[in-house]
């Protein structure tokens, strides 16, 4: 079975960090995963560095899932 | 738009800002008449949780609130006592999907259309709805072989032609939506940007001992620890932050390097904005 999404393994204990309100975990987990094999695992770290008030950061990664979904997977976020 | 009952207002996921305009905009967005508002997000249950509680944590949407412009977009809806309905893919909707990969697409954006229907207008004819999403969901055409958007299906299903708002920071414009409201690219000044100061902000600036990276956050002080941050910012080396948030209380708190909460203390946000060090205890 296809899944929607592809993220790497782990990413589910990132978010559950964040829904804990342990950003600093969270941000670790989401950085050491983020990785160009997945696209939507920078769309998951710019949300994070956005809310940790990051933004240019937040940009840099956003760009970076851009440029590896030209014409391929779909993005996260819709 | 008044003419309009059913009214989009798109955001670009990745833009905190597109939030924080919303939750400025929703008061005069009521005034309107807008009675709903409509969120893309799926547990309806911890949305009325916060409802009744009055309180938004980083769980209370997904993860989604775990980001403070977020919170504030939900906050704003409660203070404005609109309901918030949710009408993004539920657990059967997600099982269907998960089932048939190839039409997931047009699946989600169709039963997003339905969900809109059938838990606010079926129920309330009268209501007129504030429908938050992200990207392409707003559009209200679809080139051919492209996926017809919640927008359109919204159109074709209801009957009733939405009017729908795309916000954007950068790139060409978007097509198939009735108005593009541009952002213009943030500058930065201590690191936080332009739009986060506004008229009714006010400024808290310090420095933490030794130089380090810390989490420094401002929350509600009726909300607590456990509410999302109305404000919070990741310092760089210097430890050096500034915060910003509306007149009021608030609990101030820091995180150390190692991820683990160093400080707190209450403090009272006066216009003009106040200046504090904040050394390791």
């Amino acid at each position: 079975m296809r899944r929607i999404f592809e993220l790497p393994d782990g990413t589910h204990e990132a978010i559950q960090a964040q829904e804990q309100g342990d950003y600093l975990r969270a941000l670790r987990l989401l950085r050491e995963l983020a990785d160009d094999r997945y696209p939507a695992s920078y769309d998951v770290l710019a949300y994070t560095l956005q809310a940790v008030g990051r933004f240019a950061e937040a940009e840099q990664a956003v760009r970076r899932s851009y440029l590896l979904q030209q014409g391929s997977a779909k993005t996260l976020f819709t | 738009m008044r003419a309009h009952r059913l009214v989009i207002l798109g955001e670009e996921h990745h833009q905190s800002e597109h939030r924080a305009f919303g939750a400025r905009v929703l008061p005069l967005l009521k005034r309107t008449g807008i009675t709903h508002l409509a969120l893309e997000t799926s547990d309806q249950s911890c949305l009325d949780q916060a409802t009744q509680t009055r309180m938004v944590t980083p769980a209370t949407d997904g993860w989604f609130t775990a980001e403070p412009q977020r919170a504030a977009l939900l906050r704003a809806a409660m203070t404005l006592e609109l309901p918030i309905v949710a009408f993004d893919m539920d657990e059967a909707d997600l099982a269907w999907m998960q089932e048939h990969p190839d039409e997931s697409g047009e699946f989600r954006e169709r039963r997003m259309a339905e969900h809109i229907i059938e838990r606010i207008l079926q129920h309330e004819p009268a209501a007129r709805v504030l429908i938050w999403v992200g990207y392409g969901h707003a559009y209200k055409h679809h080139a051919p072989g492209r996926l017809k958007m919640m927008a359109d299906w919204l159109w074709e299903l209801s009957g009733e032609e939405p009017f729908s708002c795309y916000q954007q920071t950068g790139g060409p414009p978007q097509r198939w939506v009735d108005l593009v409201i541009r952002h213009p690219e943030p500058t930065f000044q201590n690191g936080r940007p332009d739009w986060l100061r506004t008229l009714d902000t006010c400024s808290v600036q310090g420095t933490i001992t030794p130089p380090a990276c810390y989490l420094v956050q401002l929350h509600l002080a009726q909300e607590g620890s456990v509410g999302t941050p109305v404000d919070q910012y990741l310092t760089e080396e210097d430890g050096a932050f500034e915060l910003l948030a509306p007149q009021g209380t608030y609990l101030l708190r820091w995180w150390s390097p190692a991820g683990r909460v160093i400080g707190e203390r209450e403090v009272e946000l006066p216009t003009g904005g106040r200046q504090l060090d904040l050394p390791l205890a």
